[in-house]
């Protein structure tokens, strides 16, 4: 969309670090031009008008002006906040991981509504369910569908044939499933049917009707490893949100006695 | 020269002219402004230590407050950064022990809690049994989610958790404030 000097958009706040004594640098997912760097003054005053709208994860609207070098935001007015007294650790964990992977497997400058409305919803969503794996695997497949990484879940990339039932295999390299006679052509591993039909629903189904599926913990897992490294694979490096997830959970088997289940 | 560039370069908001000013600075400078600063920097690292029970920075250990006996040892205060002590300690308002963190829970950028003083905290607890923990992280995602994890590790213990108050800051328009400052400062509002 062509831009004036002055412009407004609604946006995400993806991340926020702290420029000089009081200004910050902050991440925008905007619903109008797509991802972005913007500056904003002042935001770490005590006074400060913007501060308390540019937290992150929050939803905005925004009155952006360009700057010399990076866009300056001059008005912020929060939509919707994500954490609210009642929002808990694990959806505060959620949330980064969400806008992680958003700014992870977006380019600066490339709109796209629909990723816009996707992540409104989950950040929506993984408050208000108790266990968030399942949204945060539909948002991980959805995130791969739009950005144009859909898996292939249906037939056999190589050879396009229903695999068999207990020879099933994912390939991160060819994007999707291969059958038993097609799986020496990449670097594959073995997934389940069940996983297999899971990430058929869940691509297909919707934000509300993804929480119906109950999967069991084996499962959960599995569907955990495919994607989340299917993810990584794509924008081949680690994510900082997962990386502190897996510290996270060795850290707690060693010093509390029940370690959470967050991804 | 140049090695002192680079050790300037290094510093937080230092960019490569302003080391080259400083180092400038420094060859004009008097010998003995300038030999004062080198020691000033060698003592810090000497002599500056963690404090074993709150490890806030100090240079006798345990740190002044901590041997201060007139204090209310039965109240922790939990805050992220040496400089929150010094804050709320100008505030004259609060008369119980610290117990600095050195950062807050970040997923976004990969700091856990092992990356903080929280075992610290945990077998401190565990050792004073404190009534009451008061969690002054600060006021923003990072500074939540530690006051969140850090009340969910101690859920079962016999401990008062407390958080500090949120609303709207001295000076501050309400036309302007966001609606989570807002609903919060609803929520925590006094009869006069």
């Amino acid at each position: 969309m062509p831009r004036q000097y002055t412009y407004a958009t609604e946006a995400i706040i993806l991340r926020r670090s702290s420029v000089g004594e009081t200004d910050s640098l902050v991440t925008l997912y905007t619903k109008s031009y797509g991802k972005m760097r913007a500056f904003a003054r002042g935001v770490r005053k005590p006074n400060s008008k913007l501060g308390g709208h540019l937290e992150p994860l929050n939803q905005v609207n925004l009155l952006i002006t360009q700057g010399r070098s990076l866009p300056l935001i001059t008005q912020a007015d929060m939509i919707q906040g994500f954490y609210t007294p009642s929002t808990n650790f694990e959806a505060i964990v959620s949330g980064c991981y969400i806008a992680d992977c958003l700014d992870a497997l977006t380019v600066e400058e490339v709109e796209s509504q629909s990723l816009y409305s996707l992540a409104c919803r989950q950040f929506k969503q993984v408050q208000a369910v108790e266990n968030a794996q399942t949204q945060l695997r539909f948002f991980e497949l959805q995130l791969l569908a739009i950005s144009g990484y859909q898996p292939e879940v249906n037939v056999c990339l190589y050879c396009r044939k229903l695999p068999k039932r207990y020879s099933i295999y994912f390939s991160f390299e060819a994007g999707g499933i291969l059958c038993q006679d097609c799986k020496n052509q990449f670097n594959c591993f073995v997934i389940s049917e069940t996983s297999t039909k899971a990430l058929r629903y869940l691509l297909t189904t919707e934000t509300e009707d993804a929480q119906k599926i109950r999967m069991p913990e084996a499962i959960q897992k599995e569907l955990a490893h495919v994607l989340t490294n299917y993810l990584q694979f794509v924008i081949d490096r680690r994510l900082q949100s997962l990386v502190f997830y897996h510290r996270l959970q060795k850290w707690e088997s060693s010093v509390i006695a029940n370690p959470r289940t967050i991804y | 020269m140049s090695r002192l560039i680079q050790a300037f370069n290094r510093l937080p908001g230092i960019g490569p002219k302003s080391a080259q000013r400083l180092t400038y600075h420094l060859i004009r400078m008097d010998e003995d402004e300038a030999f004062a600063l080198s020691e000033a920097i060698r003592d810090v690292k000497e002599k500056i230590d963690f404090c074993e029970s709150c490890q806030n920075i100090t240079e006798a250990n345990p740190c002044a407050i901590c041997m201060d006996s007139s204090r209310d040892h039965s109240t922790l205060c939990v805050v992220e950064e040496p400089l929150d002590v010094l804050a709320l300690e100008r505030t004259g308002s609060y008369s119980g022990l610290y117990h600095v963190l050195h950062g807050a829970i970040s997923p976004m950028n990969n700091v856990g809690p092992n990356d903080l003083r929280l075992e610290e905290l945990l077998a401190r607890i565990t050792t004073i049994h404190p009534h009451e923990l008061i969690l002054a992280t600060n006021p923003n995602l990072e500074g939540e989610a530690t006051a969140m994890y850090i009340k969910g590790i101690l859920a079962g213990t016999s401990v008062t958790i407390t958080r500090l108050a949120k609303g709207l800051p001295m000076g501050s328009d309400l036309e302007y404030a966001d609606s989570s400052t807002l609903s919060q400062a609803f929520e925590g509002r006094r009869e006069l």
